[in-house]
């Protein structure tokens, strides 16, 4: 029963899933909001990664990859106010968050 | 936390690791497969948040998984379903692309997942023994003033921008 417990190897497996479910999410959502979602859930699968090494690989400076996680987060704070303003605006002016209704631009 | 050598410590944290596990990724498909109301795919995402900030305790990262309960799972997830709120009319709408982007979608996203897991299987690892000294966030704090203050200053002022760039841009004319 040792392959259950969890080393080095099973943290970087679900941090993989989490980012490709998260990319799925992203192309496949119509809402903006969804799409924001779905961005932060690669956004969270990167950060598993990162802190993984920092536990596992790293023999100098080991905390630089929870400082890395760290600072993911806070520009995924700012990336999300600025991102569902923006959507918040689109949703004043055109009445839908739809992606594929937003075509003023398309020729 | 991980890489004891006391059984009963081990045996907790492998039982912790596969129940925040399963319920990160059975979350995170219900989201992005299933789930068409806004609200709901919100909520299952908070699940995904709480399970990663499992895996960080589990990966000896005590201030970061507090971050992730305080920042993600406080924070952002409120804001998000603040903006879901004002936004009406859109919360339930059919959620996904049509069946030919939804087809490319899936190829891509499964040839990613297939390709990054298959790499860190096949991967040599050079794992270190040694543990992290705990708690960290004492280190985390010396670091942010010494090592990467500057990162640390440029963040507070991508905060700073992000606030008042949201508001200017989501306030009513």
């Amino acid at each position: 029963m040792d392959f259950l417990v969890p080393g080095l190897r099973h943290f970087l497996v679900l941090g993989s899933i989490l980012f490709s479910l998260g990319m799925y999410g992203v192309l496949s959502r119509r809402n903006a909001i969804g799409i924001l979602l779905s961005i932060e859930l690669m956004l969270n699968g990167v950060n598993l990664l990162f802190v993984a090494f920092a536990r596992y690989l790293t023999t100098q400076q080991e905390l630089a990859g929870q400082m890395f996680a760290i600072f993911i987060i806070t520009q995924a704070a700012a990336e999300a106010a600025v991102g569902l303003a923006i959507i918040i605006a689109i949703y004043r002016q055109r009445r839908t968050v739809q992606v594929d209704q937003l075509d003023l631009m398309k020729g | 936390m991980l890489g004891t050598t006391d059984p009963f410590q081990t045996f907790v944290a492998t039982l912790t690791f596969w129940i925040g596990a399963v319920a990160s990724i059975a979350a995170a498909y219900l989201m992005v497969v299933s789930i068409k109301n806004m609200i709901r795919a919100a909520l299952a995402l908070t699940t995904v948040l709480g399970g990663v900030a499992t895996m960080y305790a589990l990966l000896g990262a005590d201030f970061l998984a507090a971050a992730q309960l305080v920042v993600y799972v406080g924070a952002i997830m409120v804001l998000i379903i603040f903006a879901i709120f004002m936004t009406p009319g859109q919360i339930d709408v059919p959620g996904l692309v049509g069946s030919r982007q939804r087809l490319g979608a899936m190829l891509v996203s499964l040839g990613v997942g297939v390709i990054s897991i298959w790499v860190v299987i096949r991967e040599p690892w050079k794992e270190r023994t040694t543990l992290l000294d705990l708690p960290t966030a004492e280190s985390i704090g010396g670091l942010m003033l010494t090592r990467y203050v500057l990162p640390f200053e440029i963040a507070s002022i991508l905060l700073t921008v992000a606030l008042i760039g949201a508001i200017v841009i989501a306030r009513e004319e």
